[in-house]
């Protein structure tokens, strides 16, 4: 009982927040240089074109500044974040052959169970490369891939090379920059034309070292007609000093293809989460983007849907759970660029104890995008006076042949409806609980099963600590 | 099992109830009736209590247990209900599973979920409520009737010792009315009690009325039986208190 | 010709991606080529208020940040001053009315004005701003409107510079416990109008309600800046903004609802309603809703859209043809903000000028 009193922070993220002790092979020195860059390259084996793209990149990180709008990064000092950590050990197919410190860590985390039963493939990141990748057969033989971003690199250059940050230039943001000079990691997924994966893909990242960045790149294309669930989930161990996460999912979704992209973030709360995502749509595809930020001290994360071809189609469900030393700032951007185009908004924050969510988007309607739709949605729930919650929306709307609604809500639990479920015997702590159970329901069922479970866990956790 | 004594209560800076004593026993069935305005809502609310009521004087007796100061949710375990007037609208939480949870907490026993499904569906049937409903979000894109049944679909499954209902019947349709009285009548045995506030007398046609209370201006000001009804039907509230001028029964 | 740079004018609360360019604005102005206004906006007296050519005494608290530097500039360009008085407990019969007119010899227009509505009273104010001729003119301002306790006051503000002329406008307004303040802002000319608004809720239960109406055609272009800041405890206030978008205008909506910790109770309601008549029309809204406490009801809607085909067709069964009817509809949703436009003479002058402007579209 005693233990409940204490941080929920503390209690509930046991799985998440153990470090392993540090056991690097290999790791650059602090700070960021051409040598650096120079040596995460020559040590990967890559192309010539890529070494160059890394430092371009670091020639954009070098002269642009920190964004002028969004949380205060003046924590961050980039000197003292370490880029490049090789874990000790290769990239295996066998979790047997991972070793046991770090295939704990993913057993705490249920990611090799989850792969027996319901995922059609699973790959897992432990700090700046990948340990583990596998996929079933039947998936194989379709002619799926889902592999490595390493491994692409060197198998299927010519793909990579023609996508790789080409929806997300090195010139977006100073972390895109960052992450171009030194990305390490990530998952490569094809789908083939007309292929469904009955399953969902998932990759796992998880950040060991202290003082460590994670920039692992993401990249899938989906030809015509394909269907696909991608899930992600992160995680790191809690430390005293500021880790930071800046990696790039660069999505590509063919004609008629359907993309879901799952996120379930639950990093350390020491963590500076500095993402970047973004897809294109072709005619009449859809990408679907489910996101849950729970965890990190900041975030700044705003996947971007490009639809680009006539009639694509893009949703975006979010949900971002703000407490004491967090600052979340996410949302979504969309470019309605092609006629009958449609997007949905439905985002959903709660603040509590000190916690500060924002919600941010962007709305743009191109002037050839005609007979577009556009749906947003924001409710925002504060469970004290500490907290606070801000909508910053903005809509550029560039042709008169749209539809396009906005609506956001502020508000509390309200006291009549606690009453209400009190009135059936159910106990006020429990009431609330149910409450921002019921708020966040809608996101939940977007979630894969487990996630949806552990954030209910999460969110009756947050009330049992918070009264007590 | 219900004794209320010199009970006086306010909201805010106003006081509503100015000294008012209740006794219901077992088995009795019990009408509350006044003008708009007189209190009756506030009674169930303190009854319920609700944090916006406080209680200043008396007190508040159930099954020999003083609850003047019980929370809500004790009060609805020991058996205490009501219905809403306006009852909450609650998303993502749906009627089913709203139920089960109530039900829990209210007699904490676990059951299996097939066997409460088919309770709730037989219950369900008998207020005349499309099974879907069991589905979809609490009291979400209910209409006025919908809701009601609601709430009487409630007392059903939590079988509480005493019901109170507070103006269950206004706004319902002729058919929607006997609906509900058919489920009270139901819901009604020897051991249980039911205290139905109203300020019409629709609902009461079917149901056997054991003690009828007038309540004006936070007092009760006459007591008597079942043919109280037909005297306030017949010439109003106004002719029950002859000292105050107060709107009578439309 | 020498341009003078008027910039950060109308910022947005919480900077958002630069890109938008929708964080501040700025305009471009040959301040030097301009002879000053030397008129006279006064037409009577008014029987009871007090008016004086000077500013209060007491010293004026800085400026809302979401002004930008609009004061700044207008006390250095300043060629007019105004105090104007509300006695205590006093009731104006009639609405005090300034009617500023802009042309050649009278070309760059700079007011300060202040007006003070002390505990009690109640009045209408309307600031009116015209131009007319081919040189340049450019209206400069800023209004800081007191709304002491339990007083009721109805400022009403009327921007029909020339489509050749340009225009920033600023509104400070403080709305002490009890009172209730009503701001009309009337974006109806300029090819470019910056116009912004702040409302501070001090008082408890204080009271506000900021409606925009705007009609943007041709190639004139608009930016907005409205905000209420709720600090006293059950307060309420709302915005409402209205207009139509015709030809390449250009539109930036910003309106802010701000919830400071403390202000348990209290409610705020933004709505946008944007009727777009062109293809050609750019339409920006940014309506942030901010919140740092917990007991409050914040909501906010933004509609854009064609007018409603059901209802066109509907007209159009009773024999209107469609023109007139698309017309009256866009009419139609500007009605519950013109209805607080008084006197009568006036409204009908601003509605049919906004007929005028849907009459010239295509």
């Amino acid at each position: 009982m005693e233990r409940k009193k204490t941080q929920v922070a503390e209690i509930n993220r046991s799985a998440y927040d153990t470090p392993n002790p540090e056991n690097a092979a290999y790791k650059v020195s602090k700070g960021l240089t051409a040598e650096i860059v120079t040596d995460i390259s020559s040590g990967k084996n890559e192309p010539h074109w890529m070494l160059e793209h890394r430092l371009r990149s670091l020639e954009v990180y070098g002269r642009t500044s920190l964004p002028s709008w969004g949380p205060s990064l003046h924590e961050l000092d980039m000197d003292q974040v370490v880029t490049y950590v090789r874990p000790n050990t290769g990239m295996t197919n066998d979790w047997d052959e991972v070793p046991d410190e770090i295939k704990q860590t993913f057993d705490r985390l249920g990611i090799p169970e989850a792969e027996k039963l319901s995922l059609s493939g699973v790959g897992a990141q432990y700090d700046s490369e990948v340990v583990y990748h596998s996929i079933k057969d039947e998936m194989r033989r379709q002619g799926v891939i889902y592999t490595d971003m390493d491994t692409a690199l060197h198998e299927y250059e010519e793909v990579v090379r023609k996508h790789f940050m080409k929806l997300i230039p090195a010139t977006s943001h100073k972390f895109a920059a960052l992450h171009g000079a030194v990305w390490s990691g990530g998952s490569f997924v094809y789908v083939p034309k007309g292929v469904e994966v009955s399953m969902p893909l998932q990759s796992y990242f998880r950040l060991n070292a202290p003082g460590a960045g994670q920039f692992e790149h993401t990249l899938i294309i989906l030809e015509e007609g394909a269907r696909l669930q991608f899930i992600e989930g992160c995680s790191a161990p809690r430390y005293n000093v500021l880790n930071l996460h800046a990696g790039c999912v660069e999505l590509y979704v063919g004609q008629g293809a359907t993309l879901r992209y799952s996120t379930i973030e639950n990093w350390s709360r020491n963590m500076m989460n500095l993402n970047s995502k973004c897809a294109a749509v072709e005619k009449n595809g859809a990408i679907e983007w489910v996101s849950g930020t729970f965890g990190s001290h900041i975030t700044m994360l705003y996947p971007t849907s490009i639809l680009q071809g006539e009639g694509a189609r893009s949703e975006f469900t979010g949900i971002s759970f703000a407490s004491a030393g967090q600052e979340l700032d996410t949302g979504t951007k969309v470019v309605h660029a092609a006629p009958n185009t449609s997007s949905m908004v439905s985002s959903k924050s709660i603040s509590k104890n000190g916690g500060k969510a924002i919600y941010r988007s962007a709305i743009t309607v191109l002037p050839e995008a005609k007979n577009s739709k556009s749906s947003v949605s924001c409710e925002s729930l504060m469970l004290d006076s500490d907290s606070r919650s801000d909508t910053i929306p903005v809509m550029d709307i560039r042709n008169d042949e749209v539809d396009i609604g906005h609506e956001a809500k502020i508000g509390r639990i309200s006291e009549e409806t606690v009453f209400y479920l009190m009135t059936r015997g159910i106990g006020e702590n429990e009431a609330k609980a149910l409450i921002v159970r019921g708020f966040v329901e809608p996101i939940a069922k977007e979630l894969p099963l487990e996630y949806a479970v552990e954030m209910n866990r999460l969110v009756t956790l947050e009330f049992e600590g918070s009264i007590g | 099992m219900l004794t209320i004594s010199g009970l006086k209560a306010r909201v805010g800076d106003s006081d509503i109830l100015k000294g008012l004593d209740l006794t219901i026993n077992a088995g009795e069935t019990h009408v509350i009736m006044g003008p708009n305005g007189a209190g009756k809502s506030t009674l169930a609310n303190v009854i319920m209590g609700h944090p916006d009521y406080v209680v200043t004087h008396g007190s508040i007796v159930f099954d020999g247990e003083d609850i003047t100061d019980a929370k809500t949710d004790e009060r609805a375990k020991k058996g205490l209900f009501m219905t809403f007037q306006n009852p909450e609208e609650v998303a993502g939480i749906t009627v089913e599973s709203f139920l089960r949870t109530a039900r829990f907490a209210v007699t904490g026993k676990s059951e299996r979920a097939w066997d409460f499904h088919k309770e709730l569906l037989t219950l369900m049937e008998r207020l005349d409520f499309d099974e879907s409903y069991a589905a979809r979000h609490l009291n979400i894109g209910f209409s006025g009737g919908e809701k009601k049944k609601n709430e009487i679909l409630q007392m059903l499954a939590l079988h509480p010792r005493l019901a109170i209902l507070d103006e269950t019947d206004s706004g319902l349709d002729v058919d929607a009315v006997k609906t509900v009285s058919e489920g009270v009548r139901g819901y009604k045995n020897e051991k249980n009690a039911l205290l139905i506030i109203t300020h019409s007398t629709k609902i009461l046609e079917n149901i056997k009325v054991d003690a009828v209370h007038i309540l004006v201006d936070g007092q009760i000001v006459k007591n008597g039986g079942a043919s109280l009804i037909d005297e306030v039907n017949h010439s109003g509230f106004t002719a029950l208190t002859p000292s105050k001028s107060i709107e009578g029964v439309s | 010709m020498e341009k003078n740079i008027l910039g950060k004018i109308n910022r947005l609360q919480i900077p958002t991606w630069n890109a938008l360019k929708i964080n501040d604005t700025s305009v471009m102005i040959a301040l030097e080529e301009m002879s000053a206004y030397t008129g006279n906006p006064l037409q009577k007296e008014y029987a009871g208020i007090r008016i004086r050519k000077e500013a209060p005494a007491e010293l004026r608290g800085s400026a809302p940040a979401i002004l930008g530097d609009t004061l700044g500039y207008v006390q250095r360009l300043c060629n007019y001053k105004l105090h104007i008085t509300i006695p205590e407990g006093f009731t104006a019969k009639e609405p005090v009315i300034l009617n500023f007119y802009l042309d050649r010899d009278n070309a760059l227009l700079s007011d300060e004005l202040f007006i003070s509505a002390e505990a009690g009273s109640s009045a209408s104010i309307i600031l009116r701003y015209m131009s007319d001729g081919d040189s340049d003119c450019f209206h400069c301002g800023y209004t800081t409107l007191d709304v002491k306790a339990d007083s009721s006051i109805r400022l009403i503000k009327l921007q029909m510079l020339a489509e050749n002329h340009m225009g920033v406008d600023a509104t400070e307004v403080n709305v002490e416990a009890g009172a209730n303040a009503s701001v009309v802002l009337a974006e109806l000319g300029a090819k470019k109008s910056v116009s912004g608004c702040s409302v501070q809720l001090a008082g408890n239960s204080a009271d506000a309600d900021l409606d925009g109406v705007y009609i943007v055609n041709h190639e004139r272009e608009l930016d907005m800046n409205y905000r209420i800041e709720y600090r006293g405890e059950n307060t309420q206030g709302n915005i409402s903004l209205r207009g139509a978008l015709l030809d390449n205008a250009r539109k930036t909506a910003k309106s802010t609802l701000d919830f400071i910790s403390g202000a348990a109770g209290a409610k705020g309601r933004e709505e946008e309603s944007v009727l777009a008549l062109s293809p050609e029309a750019v339409n920006l809204s940014a309506p942030l809703l901010l919140c740092g406490e917990d007991n409050v009801d914040g909501q906010h809607a933004t509609t854009t859209g064609k007018i409603d085909e059901e209802k066109l067709f509907y007209l159009m069964s009773r024999g209107i043809d469609e023109k007139e009817a698309r017309k009256l509809i866009a009419l139609a949703s500007f009605s519950s903000v013109l209805e607080k436009i008084e006197p009568e003479n006036l409204r009908e002058e601003i509605t049919a000028s906004i007929q005028e402007a849907l009459n010239n579209a295509d």
